[in-house]
């Protein structure tokens, strides 16, 4: 189907002056039906088929766009195309009549269309906009009503309103003034135990141990409370946790989709890097610097390097022939996340039209993009401590000099086989492509360099699989056999390997061109023309090998002045406290997306993170010890707090959440005494005791119980979990092995001695599941289980299964 | 159980739209989705979905998934002309042509097969489909098709998606959302592969993206348990599970009560208990073959070792059928069997032989049992192949030109659809590009491409990248 696209992908200097009359016809309500079907019958249609391709939204010869009514009234460089009401005056009909102007200029239309379009331009040239189509007048490029959208304005520290009592939080002082406003009011706090399970399982993942929520149950002060939070926030598990949401929102995965799907081997050092983003409270705005230029502005910094890994999430198709549509398959993905996860704007509508409802053009898409530009994968760096790898090039020098010698015997085996196999992997590429591929290196365009970079990569996996021992043939697979064998009598000699950081470079120090499809004009880097029509300042960076856009980019998204960043940020661990952002849509800040239930307040945290150094942890802090998050899930008001506000968009109650997936399964393993709480490394196999932060994250594996209880596919930027119930998720909870073997080992660890008289048992297995005593009422049930039971073991196995697969346990109230 | 007007309320937050729709009260799912949606779009005026747009000709679907990519120009679309240039290149005037394999300046391969036109249309079909060749009447061949997957994984990705890269909901949780289930005790969308986990992308075909796992395509077969997770571990016996189903009950009312009546969610969580526990009682007898008679099973080809496999799971998808499953999803050559990049002639008589019969099989039960006219059956792989020879005795990727067939649901039989260029490579006239094929089985489920909206991150997301038209004259 055709996207009917208006604006002017580039302006004309003209246009804004000449574009006023315009807007007459743009609201013109007096079309009639019957002018309008004529128009989408008879005119529509030929201008599409005829005249689009050199005159719409991709190309605009002589300057004219046919697209739209203003586009034909402002015309092109010969002046207006129509005046309506008066064919024989018009251009287009002076044109399409070959008199003068020959257009289309492959043939003539025929007489009787050439007449459709007289009567048209002869009954007032109407042009039916669609009232319900909240399509924007692209003709001008902004409207003031775009440039007066909410989430693009300044961040002005709101002061937060007059308390009431003795409250003087600042959330909670926004929140009730919310409320009051509303005819709503608070819930009364949660009870002591209720808040610290809440506050364990937000901070860390992980349901608290039964000793600290009975001492919090016997000293419920707020000091006792904010000990406990310094406490979680110092805790190591806080940033297992709160890595998660970055990592879905990256994408991050450690496989590369499409079939192959393999397994990268040092993915895993970003989510790392991640997680001690966290818990070393790392400040968002080096956070975002180091993921998209930490090579340019930290190149000795290892971190930085691997936050590079950013820029390396793409999904990757081992045996794409097509290069070329490959790469910008990847640099539109690099763009889209990159819009999803900083901006908090889905770019992606403006990679083939102006976007019809944000104020982002398609040329806004590409100047994103341009930073990107000169992207080059580098898997070069070695990985380890500064030691380590010293260590490492000494005795790898020492290896090599003991083969060189053999080394060189293989290789001149080897040498002319691997050049047919080359040549061969070569001539399968696209003929467009295959002449760079015989280029020197240093001879190639940069942008023949990142095709090649991708070639050669399927070049090498081709090289790497030949089986020499069935290549050679004879008297050579003898002497291939001698050498290889003397080269493994050295392999003492070789150091371990120490992995290789998956980062990234940029191609050379001159970007190539970035381009609209179908244009021929390059795009230098920018911002949202909205906020800033002009290019970016490119800063030389100091390596000279870099182009420094990325920096550059860096330096836009991080300058304390921008409008989204900062919001956008505070937003995402609101929502992830809360259950919901105070704008619902985290990844979406524009006309589609949710509007802030409470801007100030968004406004007032935003300013607050900035002032603060972009300090995560302060925010979390912040949060967490306001009444409003420290309040009951119930409230004593709630059918007619219900009737003023079903969705509890302002706060008046906790809302009761679904753990999600990795909450519920590190928390199975965590009361079974299961739970391996140790920090970093490779990526953990289906059934592994760690923290679930640390499986493996294959896209087309995905873990099949966290899969079910929604974790997301790594594929495309995933700003929040739907919380789905399914029957799924109840056999699962109910008959999976892997369920089961949680419960006996729970069940081990609490087994009483004599389950007649458990009543102590019970009360136990309550604390350590939710985080409570047992009521008189669950005794009671427990014993009633327990009296017609067969065998006492296989009882407390399955009671304790029960607790497990109980709603209590799955959900934060 | 809560009455099902409570969960009309449009006062009710999308969440528990959402999960309430989980439990698979599907028929009335979509309108309680759309209501909501309608809410939110009268505030940011997006317009928004309605139920259905016109008239459903079809009520199910079964798609045949033969991966791989089956041969379009040995099966159903001659090429005299293929013959004529066998051995030579293929003429410049096809323009530069990308295939995966590179194996460029190959020459033309003629097919090997007796073509006959069959039934009272005179539908062609190669002499590899005789049991297919006799449904022809009630098929209707489409030999334009064509797609954007070079690839496996992009091609499949795409008959599944719309997409070639993935990331979103597949055409069958699309239909689940639009259109919910009719068994509340089985799921909506199933998939059955012939062989576990081998299929291309695995799981992501059947995935839903962005849009919430209710929807998405279980994994089913025929043997026990048919779905995962379904029957408790073997040392629980039945006494053991009711009774510790029955104190789940009690903890679970005992910890919603204090909540107060308004934690939809919580209840929610409850009947999912009740429903899985129906589930249980009713997938077993669902995907019980032994329950038909002997003529069924031969009919299906279950008599005979080469077809015995792939009858099996036809015969399934038709009993799925019956017992209202919304979309079921057949693979066949899990792990791109069909594709014949050497030795066509091997390949194609193994795939051909142990799928044609249970296929006509199937149709020809649902035809008598009355359920083709609103079951539609689409059979088809993710791209067709290439005219150019590979490796001298077999065919490349071709996703430019391609054939796949709809049966039933609406669908005009004994016709054809469309054609390619006088070798086959290209699709040419009343073209079908992936999306619009969606777009028509959409059509053909009273669902229209672009009122079936989604609202993801803000975004109008709809099934078919808001491309894609319906192709009317399939229905005749």
């Amino acid at each position: 189907m055709f996207h009917y696209t208006f604006l002017l992908a580039v302006l004309l200097g003209s246009v804004l002056t000449a574009a006023t009359p315009t807007a007459l016809y743009a609201t013109d309500a007096s079309i009639t039906a019957k002018q309008a079907q004529f128009f989408e019958e008879r005119i529509r249609p030929i201008l599409i088929r005829h005249c689009y391709e050199c005159h719409g939204s991709e190309k605009q010869e002589n300057g004219l766009r046919v697209d739209s009514i203003e586009a034909l009234l402002i015309g092109g460089d010969s002046g207006p195309a129509i005046a309506p009401g008066k064919a024989d005056e018009s251009l287009l009909i002076e044109a399409i009549e070959y008199n003068g102007l020959e257009m289309p200029p492959s043939a003539a239309l025929a007489n009787k269309i050439v007449d459709d379009i007289r009567h048209w331009i002869n009954h007032g040239a109407k042009w039916p906009i669609t009232k319900a189509d909240p399509s924007r007048d692209l003709t001008l490029r902004f409207t003031d009503e775009d440039r007066a959208f909410w989430s693009f304005q300044e961040i002005i520290k709101p002061r937060p309103p007059r308390a009431r009592g003795k409250n003087r939080h600042p959330i909670d002082r926004f929140v009730m003034s919310t409320l009051r406003d509303r005819g709503l009011n608070m819930a009364p706090p949660a009870q002591p135990d209720r808040l610290i399970r809440r506050l364990y399982l937000d901070l860390t993942g992980l349901i608290p141990p039964p000793d600290v929520v009975k001492q919090f149950n016997a000293d419920p002060s707020d000091e006792h409370y904010r000990q406990i939070v310094e406490q979680l926030l110092e805790d190591e598990q806080h940033g297992v946790r709160w890595a998660k949401f970055w990592l879905d929102l990256v994408r991050y995965a450690d496989s590369d989709g499409y079939s192959a799907d393999s397994y990268r081997t040092e993915a895993w050092r970003y989510r790392d890097y991640v997680i001690d983003s966290f818990n070393q409270n790392r400040p968002y705005d080096q956070f975002i610097r180091q993921q998209l230029a930490g090579d340019e502005l930290e190149p000795n910094n290892q971190h930085a390097q691997i936050a590079t890994g950013f820029l390396r999430h793409w999904i990757y198709e081992f045996n794409q022939r097509d290069a070329k549509s490959q790469w910008d398959i990847i640099l539109n993905d690099i763009t889209d996340v990159t819009g999803d996860a900083f901006l908090g704007l889905g770019m992606s509508c403006a990679r083939c039209h102006d976007h019809k409802f944000d104020p982002i053009l398609q040329d806004d898409y590409y100047r994103l993009r341009a930073f990107f530009a000169p992207l080059l994968p580098l898997d070069e760096q070695l990985a380890g401590t500064p030691n380590e790898r010293m260590a490492y090039q000494t005795q790898l020098k020492k290896w090599e000099q003991a083969t060189e010698d053999v080394r060189k015997q293989i290789d001149a085996m080897q040498a002319k086989h691997i050049e047919t196999l080359t040549t061969a992997q070569i001539e399968k590429f696209p003929l467009d492509v295959r002449p760079s591929l015989y280029k020197k290196s240093s001879e190639r365009t940069p942008y023949e360099k990142q095709i090649a970079y991708l070639a050669f990569r399927q070049v090498q996996k081709q090289v790497n699989e030949v089986d020499w021992s069935k290549h050679f043939k004879e008297g050579d697979l003898e002497k291939w056999k001698q050498l290889t064998n003397k080269l493994k009598s050295f392999e003492s000699l070789k150091p371990t390997p120490l992995g290789v950081i998956a980062s990234v470079t940029d191609v050379d120090t001159t970007a190539p061109p970035t381009l609209i499809p179908n244009t021929s004009n390059p795009l230098q880097p920018g911002g949202l023309s909205l906020l800033d029509p002009t290019t970016t300042p490119i800063v030389s960076p100091a390596n000279h090998t870099t182009t420094g856009r990325r920096t550059s980019l860096a330096n836009w998204l991080t300058d304390p002045q921008h409008p989204l960043t900062s919001r956008v940020m505070v937003n995402r661990i609101w929502q992830h406290h809360f259950g919901r952002g105070i704008v619902d849509t985290p990844s979406d800040f524009g006309t589609l997306g949710a509007r802030p239930t409470h801007p100030q307040l968004l406004d007032f945290l935003a300013a607050s993170f900035i002032e603060s150094n972009w300090d995560i942890k302060q925010l979390h802090r912040l949060i967490v010890t306001s009444a409003t998050y420290r309040q009951s899930a119930m409230h004593p008001d709630a059918i007619k707090m219900r009737q003023l506000d079903v969705d509890n968009q302002f706060l008046w109650r906790t809302n009761i959440r679904r753990l999600d997936a990795e909450q519920i399964r590190d928390n199975f393993l965590h009361v079974s005494g299961e739970l391996q709480l140790q920090l970093g490394g490779a990526g953990q196999d289906v059934d592994s005791p760690r923290r679930s932060t640390y499986l493996k994250m294959m896209r087309n594996h995905p873990h099949p119980f966290l899969l079910t209880f929604d974790s997301t596919d790594g594929i495309l930027s995933s700003p929040e979990r739907n919380t789905t119930t399914t029957p799924t998720q109840t056999l699962l909870v109910m008959n999976n092995a892997w369920v089961l073997s949680r419960a006996t080992a729970l069940s081990k660890l609490t087994i009483p001695s004599d389950i007649k008289n458990c009543a102590k048992h019970i009360d136990l297995i309550h604390w350590k599941l939710y985080s409570r005593c047992a009521t008189d009422t669950e005794k009671q049930f427990a014993r009633d289980f327990f009296n017609n039971a067969k065998s006492p073991e296989e009882a407390w196995t399955d009671y304790c299964h029960v607790l497990l697969a109980a709603n209590e346990f799955l959900y934060i109230q | 159980m809560t009455p099902p007007q409570r969960i009309l309320d449009a006062r009710s937050s999308r969440r528990e739209m959402l999960t309430q729709a989980g439990l698979g009260f599907g028929s009335i799912a979509l309108s309680g989705i759309l209501s909501e949606q309608a809410l939110a779009a009268e505030t940011s005026s997006i317009g928004s979905a309605s139920v259905s747009h016109h008239v459903a000709r079809a009520k199910q679907v079964i798609f045949l998934f033969m991966e791989g990519g089956p041969s379009h120009l040995d099966l159903f679309d001659p090429k005299p002309k293929l013959r004529e240039l066998a051995g030579q290149p293929l003429p410049d005037t096809y323009g530069p042509i990308i295939t995966p394999m590179g194996e460029y300046n190959a020459p033309l391969l003629a097919d090997k097969r007796k073509w006959k036109q069959h039934g009272e249309a005179g539908t062609w079909v190669s002499d590899w489909l005789p049991n297919i060749a006799t449904c022809v009447d009630d098929i209707a061949v489409i030999r334009s098709c064509h797609g954007n997957g070079l690839n496996h994984s992009n091609g499949v990705c795409q008959m599944n998606t719309c997409s070639i890269r993935g990331g979103r909901p597949s055409l069958g949780s699309w239909v689940s959302y639009g259109l919910g289930t009719e068994n509340k005790n089985l799921p909506t969308f199933v998939v059955i592969e012939d062989v576990p986990n081998k299929v291309f992308n695995r799981a992501r075909n059947w995935g839903t993206g962005f849009m919430p796992a209710t929807y998405q395509g279980t994994a089913l077969s025929g043997n026990n348990p048919p779905i995962r997770n379904l029957i408790p571990q073997k040392s629980i016996d039945t006494v053991r599970q009711v009774r510790k189903n029955s104190l789940l009950a009690q903890l679970n009312q005992q910890h919603a009560k204090p909540l107060g009546q308004d934690q939809s969610e919580l209840e929610a969580r409850i009947r999912s208990f009740e429903l899985a526990y129906r589930m249980q009682q009713t997938a077993p007898e669902a995907v019980d073959l032994s329950r038909e008679t002997a003529t069924t099973k031969a009919l299906y080809g279950m008599d005979d070792k080469k077809t015995e496999a792939f009858g099996k799971n036809c015969l399934l998808a038709r009993r799925l059928i019956e017992r209202g499953v919304r979309f079921v999803q057949l693979y066949h050559g899990c792990g791109s069997k069909w594709d014949a990049h050497t030795n066509i002639e091997t390949n194609h008589t193994t795939n051909c032989g142990a799928s044609d019969k249970p296929v006509a099989g199937l149709l020809k039960d649902l035809k008598q049992r009355g359920l083709l006219g609103e079951t539609l059956v689409i059979w088809g792989g993710e791209f067709g192949r290439t005219p150019m020879s590979e490796k001298g005795t077999g065919r490349d990727h071709n996703p430019y030109g391609f054939t796949m067939f709809m049966a039933g649901g609406g669908v005009k039989g004994g016709q054809v659809i469309g054609t390619t260029d006088e070798l086959g490579l290209h699709a040419v006239d009343d073209r079908m590009h992936i999306k619009d094929i969606h777009t028509t089985i959409l059509y053909l489920l009273g669902l229209d491409n672009m009122k079936l909206m989604y609202s993801h991150q803000g975004r109008p997301e709809r099934p078919t990248l808001n491309e894609g038209s319906p192709m009317l004259k399939l229905l005749g």
